[in-house]
């Protein structure tokens, strides 16, 4: 391994590593307020968490799958999805997160204050 | 193309496939499509190396088509052959000028990360968000410490491959 190698391994571990602290200081994680979410880069729905009185469950259907995700007052979950990867199933709590599912061009973020109750496209 | 370079870039072709279809049997936490620790490129790298860039990249793209067809799923084509081709021409053009100081190592590194910037720019162009960019920095780290494995693999065999003969 040569000096070349140490520095390229260490310097673009120290520019990743300084980011992660940078936006996990910078940006404190604060509790989910909305959910936006967006399919092929379009918005398909968001709601507001705050005012959901019981937990809200949507069935997504479009031309590139089937997902499920489960809405509570203080969390986004993705239940099920018909993806052959499966990476996007989880939960999300914060505002920053994200959970995203490539096959399906869907991607959900919990966001700060929004200016809408709830609306579908 | 002389019969026993095509017949060892096909040998090469079916063992990075093989490595990556166990390596995709094991539940790893990942964010992308396909992302691994990606020991299959260590076979990448080494073709990069034993021959250039232009078997290199015919060679990463033949391996995302294949890989995507045969386990990852169609959609993992498009970010992994993006990543590929961006990491094989970043290794290339960091190669060619840092020839004498870079080792496999540092060049599977950099390759690494590469590959994720393209895979991470498709994904943007796809969900047209850079929100994507977030996850980065984890990735970064990730594939720094992936890269530095798979390039230590590639020079231990080309190390072993050069004694051979």
């Amino acid at each position: 391994m040569t000096k070349t190698d140490k520095l390229i391994f260490w310097g673009v571990l120290f520019v990743c590593a300084a980011f992660l602290l940078f936006s996990n200081i910078i940006f404190a994680k604060q509790a989910g307020k909305t959910v936006v979410v967006e399919i092929d880069g379009a918005q398909y729905a968001s709601y507001n968490l705050a005012e959901l009185t019981e937990e809200k469950t949507l069935e997504i259907q479009t031309e590139y799958g089937y997902q499920e995700i489960v809405l509570t007052k203080t969390s986004v979950t993705v239940t099920k999805s018909d993806c052959e990867d499966k990476s996007c199933l989880g939960t999300i709590e914060k505002q920053g997160e994200l959970l995203i599912c490539l096959p399906h061009k869907l991607l959900v973020k919990l966001e700060g204050d929004g200016e809408v109750d709830g609306v579908a496209y | 193309m002389r019969t026993k370079k095509l017949t060892m870039l096909s040998l090469l072709l079916a063992t990075s496939l093989v490595i990556g279809f166990f390596e995709s049997l094991l539940p790893v936490f990942s964010v992308l499509p396909g992302g691994k620790v990606g020991l299959a490129n260590s076979v990448t790298m080494l073709v990069f190396c034993l021959f250039s860039f232009p078997e290199a990249l015919v060679f990463g793209i033949m391996r995302s088509l294949l890989s995507a067809v045969l386990y990852s799923g169609f959609s993992a084509f498009f970010y992994s052959a993006a990543g590929t081709a961006l990491s094989i021409f970043a290794m290339y053009m960091f190669g060619k000028t840092f020839k004498k100081s870079v080792s496999e190592i540092g060049l599977s590194v950099l390759g690494a990360v590469f590959f994720n910037i393209g895979q991470l720019t498709v994904a943007c162009a796809v969900l047209e968000t850079a929100e994507i960019f977030r996850y980065f920095p984890v990735l970064g780290v990730v594939s720094v410490f992936a890269g530095a494995l798979t390039g230590y693999i590639a020079q231990t065999v080309l190390r072993y491959l050069s004694k051979q003969t």
